[in-house]
């Protein structure tokens, strides 16, 4: 908190001044992380209430947005051990592609082929997808390819070492690959020749 | 480093365009891509898929509604409460093993006379769900208490004839959105209520769902409610929108349940 900022009201105002542009990814994490939109508000809700706590002991200059974002995924953990405990699960890392399986690579070529295209006419199943995916690898994927966290922050966040985050990483990345690569198989999606 | 085959670059694809590899490495990386056409295309390719699947997800914005209640949790901040007082926050403040065990619950039972088009009384049946969810909670978790045979034992049951429930999952809440998996199942007594909890994996957590025969509860409610119908219900001080399905009345609330996760999956 900025030490300058000594009135209660400056204080709320500069905390809600803060937060105002996280709401939303807040929100988009706990919901994709909860089982309906009940839990994802209770955990946010929660969250917020010990972000607001804690607010005098947030540095300022440093992130607003690592710093909720780890008090929310410690209100999700604290809330599910189970996950907590599949999420520091060390799972090998695997020197292989994307997509390796050999029935698989022809139709992730086509995938590679023009993916801006299938991804449109996948449309919502995209969303479907990473739904599936096991908890502790929807986590770390939720908050590096969709809220952009670098590993380092999202191993602080979750309390897991950096290798435990890239083979989480790694492994949901591969399942949604895989997935488009099934939709390719299963639909025979054709290229749209652009103009 | 020198990366001189494109079988070594390709793995670390993500992590170059995460911007995560070391200096000497991400150097090396370029210098590949600089001279290697495939694997710049490879490379590109995978940025748009990365690209595409986090825009898809980061287009979903906070519901009005609960922006609106969020508006209002942060003017209570505002006001001074150390607590401020949130209609969701209720189970936080319940007492025992069923704060911490007890967070995602189901009530459902039996419908003898679906045939009704007319909607049952929410009040009164809040009333019956009220009173057996305050005795519920009352009650002291066991270990043993676990059902050896499974789900079909105890759906075998005199008691559960008729019970028509899915033993690879169930129907949870219309926007619910991870899969289910069946877990295992425990007696349960509700007042003079005999029932069950069936724990089922989701989220990465366990979810308890409490199953009473509708011979418990207010029958001439419990016809008049046709098969889709949904009802506000509130319970323990927890509000949820319930739905008629499949011969169940099932009502979700939230929260996960840490002990019956260890005495099942232990």
């Amino acid at each position: 908190m900025n030490p300058d900022v000594t009135r209660p009201e400056d204080r709320h105002a500069e905390f809600c001044a803060l937060l105002a542009p996280e709401r939303d990814a807040l929100w988009r994490f706990a919901r994709r992380m909860s089982w309906d939109a009940s839990s994802a508000e209770d955990a946010l809700q929660d969250a917020i209430l010990v972000a607001w706590r804690k607010f005098d002991v947030f540095t300022p200059g440093t992130s607003f947005r690592a710093w909720t974002f780890r008090i929310l995924s410690n209100t999700i953990l604290n809330a599910n051990n189970q996950l907590r405990r599949n999420l520091a699960r060390q799972v090998l890392s695997e020197n292989l592609d994307l997509v390796s399986a050999l029935e698989k690579e022809d139709a992730y070529d086509k995938v590679l082929e023009d993916p801006e295209a299938l991804l449109a006419q996948v449309g919502d199943e995209v969303r479907g997808a990473v739904k599936s995916l096991p908890p502790a690898e929807r986590m770390v994927f939720l908050l590096r390819s969709v809220e952009g966290f670098a590993y380092k922050e999202i191993s602080a966040a979750l309390e897991i070492p950096m290798g435990t985050v890239m083979s989480h990483l790694f492994r949901a990345r591969a399942r949604l690959r895989e997935f488009l690569a099934e939709y390719v198989q299963q639909t025979g999606f054709v290229r749209t020749p652009t103009s | 480093m020198t990366f001189r085959t494109c079988s070594e670059v390709r793995p670390l694809l993500m992590a170059y365009l995460d911007s995560e590899l070391d200096a000497t490495t991400t150097l090396g990386m370029s210098e590949h891509l600089s001279s290697c056409a495939p694997c710049r295309t490879r490379m590109e390719a995978e940025q748009s898929i990365e690209n595409g699947v986090g825009q898809a997800l980061r287009a979903e914005r906070m519901p009005r509604d609960v922006g609106q209640r969020l508006d209002a949790l942060q003017d209570s901040l505002r006001a001074g409460a150390s607590r401020p007082d949130r209609s969701r926050s209720l189970l936080t403040r319940a007492s025992g093993w069923a704060a911490a065990a007890l967070v995602l619950m189901a009530l459902g039972f039996w419908l003898r006379d679906a045939g009704s088009r007319d909607a049952a009384p929410a009040s009164a049946l809040n009333a019956a769900f009220a009173s057996a969810y305050q005795e519920y909670v009352a009650l002291p978790p066991r270990a043993s208490d676990v059902a050896p045979g499974g789900l079909a034992a105890v759906l075998a049951q005199p008691r559960f004839a008729g019970l028509s429930l899915p033993a690879s999952g169930f129907a949870g809440p219309a926007d619910h959105q991870h899969p289910i998996r069946y877990l295992g199942a425990r007696p349960a007594v509700v007042g003079a209520v005999e029932g069950v909890t069936l724990a089922y994996d989701c989220c990465g957590s366990v979810t308890s769902v409490l199953v009473l025969p509708a011979s418990g509860l207010p029958q001439e409610l419990v016809s008049q409610l046709p098969e889709g119908a949904t009802l506000d219900l509130e319970w323990g001080g927890l509000k949820t929108r319930a739905v008629h399905r499949g011969g169940l009345i099932i009502g979700v609330s939230s929260r996960h349940s840490v002990v019956l996760a260890d005495e099942i999956t232990s």
